[in-house]
């Protein structure tokens, strides 16, 4: 889905609930990446074992992944924002015409029903839906210490109440903070709160080990996102601290400085009608 | 701070040591915000460092309207069930309230 400049156009889940194409592209390249094998670097279980179970690449809090000391800066949102972009693409390749949905959490619908129809109901058909979970490859004892051995399987959630979801003037609080590291903190405490909220004691959404085998990370990452791009039309695309721009992205051939830009990455954010 | 698990809420409260998981999210009962920890799904060698910020401009302002000595009280949070809450989630290096 392009817009007229040839960019990528991500809407929100809700639109897309409203567009039987766009919905079908997405269903169609995640169940398509969702076949695939766990080695095959185009499909599902890689490209969320980026994240966690097995190569733990992530950045959240100041460390990568399982490692220990907390660093002097975190790249929470450029990072996140590369491996969107390899996500993307990796979809496109299945379906030339998905863009990812942002879901947001702040909405009127989302306060009411949580996590959106598209994404909880569980078979479509008789098939399951592929937005609703997603294959976790299966965990070999020894491969992570202290993660214990487990068979192949999907997903699960174990959401709490809509009403303790993040609302618009949490989110309106955030996009106000001028500091860019103030911001990401702030923006990741949001996303660490949607992560538990999602998840609950049980599901894989709460845990960064297999949060990323959930079809619903990834529309909670395009959210993410997507408030640090409003951000930076109000604080400036170029603002971030001078010392982060060139530090590189693991694994993505990217540093910080070449994805402050999303139109240079390719794609676009559609105007929505929520108060963000 | 424990990251083992799955994600936790902890909240914070000012001038209210005896703050627990029933406590209300209220000012009158001191009341300042939460912050979220997410999970890492398994365990380390020991608790990974992190750090945290609560915005609580009104709240503080409100600890310190009679005196310049604050309690900071963190109170971590378990699952959906405010009740189902375990102790020694925590330890901190430092706590402090930054003025900007």
């Amino acid at each position: 889905m392009a817009n007229g400049n040839g960019l990528t156009l991500r809407k929100s889940v809700e639109s897309l609930e409203l567009s039987a194409s766009g919905l079908n592209a997405l269903r169609d390249a995640y169940g398509k990446m969702q076949a695939l094998s766990a080695d095959d670097n185009r499909g599902w279980m890689y490209m969320a074992g980026v994240h966690g179970f097995p190569q733990f690449q992530c950045w959240h809090g100041g460390r990568v992944g399982l490692s220990q000391g907390a660093l002097a800066y975190d790249l929470f949102l450029p990072w996140h924002r590369a491996y969107l972009l390899n996500f993307e693409h990796a979809a496109k390749d299945q379906n030339a015409t998905v863009s990812l949905p942002w879901w947001d959490w702040t909405s009127a619908g989302s306060q009411r029903i949580g996590v959106p129809v598209s994404f909880s109901t569980r078979k479509l058909g008789k098939n399951p839906n592929p937005l609703a979970s997603g294959p976790v490859p299966e965990v070999r004892s020894g491969r992570v210490p202290g993660l214990p051995a487990s068979p192949q399987r999907r997903t699960t959630r174990s959401p709490g109440d809509p009403s303790e979801l993040p609302t618009a003037d949490q989110v309106n609080t955030v996009l106000a903070l001028t500091d860019f590291v103030d911001f990401s903190q702030q923006l990741q405490d949001i996303h660490d709160q949607v992560h538990g909220w999602t998840g609950g004691r049980t599901g894989d959404m709460g845990t960064i080990v297999f949060a990323g085998f959930d079809p619903i990370f990834w529309a909670h990452h395009c959210m993410i996102d997507r408030l640090w791009y409003l951000w930076q039309l109000r604080h400036g695309v170029q603002n971030v601290p001078p010392d982060y721009m060139a530090k590189p992205l693991a694994p993505f051939a990217l540093t910080v400085a070449d994805v402050l830009d999303i139109h240079r990455l390719g794609y676009e954010y559609a105007q929505a009608s929520s108060s963000h | 701070m424990e990251q083992a698990g799955p994600g936790y809420e902890a909240r914070v409260f000012l001038n209210n040591p005896d703050a627990d998981q029933n406590t209300p999210r209220t000012a009158e009962h001191g009341y300042a915000g939460s912050f979220h920890v997410y999970g890492l799904g398994v365990p380390l060698p020991e608790k990974a460092a992190i750090q945290k910020s609560v915005m609580a401009t009104d709240a503080v302002r409100a600890a310190t309207k009679d005196s310049s000595h604050v309690t900071v009280t963190v109170v971590p949070v378990h699952g959906e069930d405010a009740s189902d809450s375990e102790g020694g989630a925590m330890s901190f290096d430092s706590v402090g309230i930054v003025l900007k």
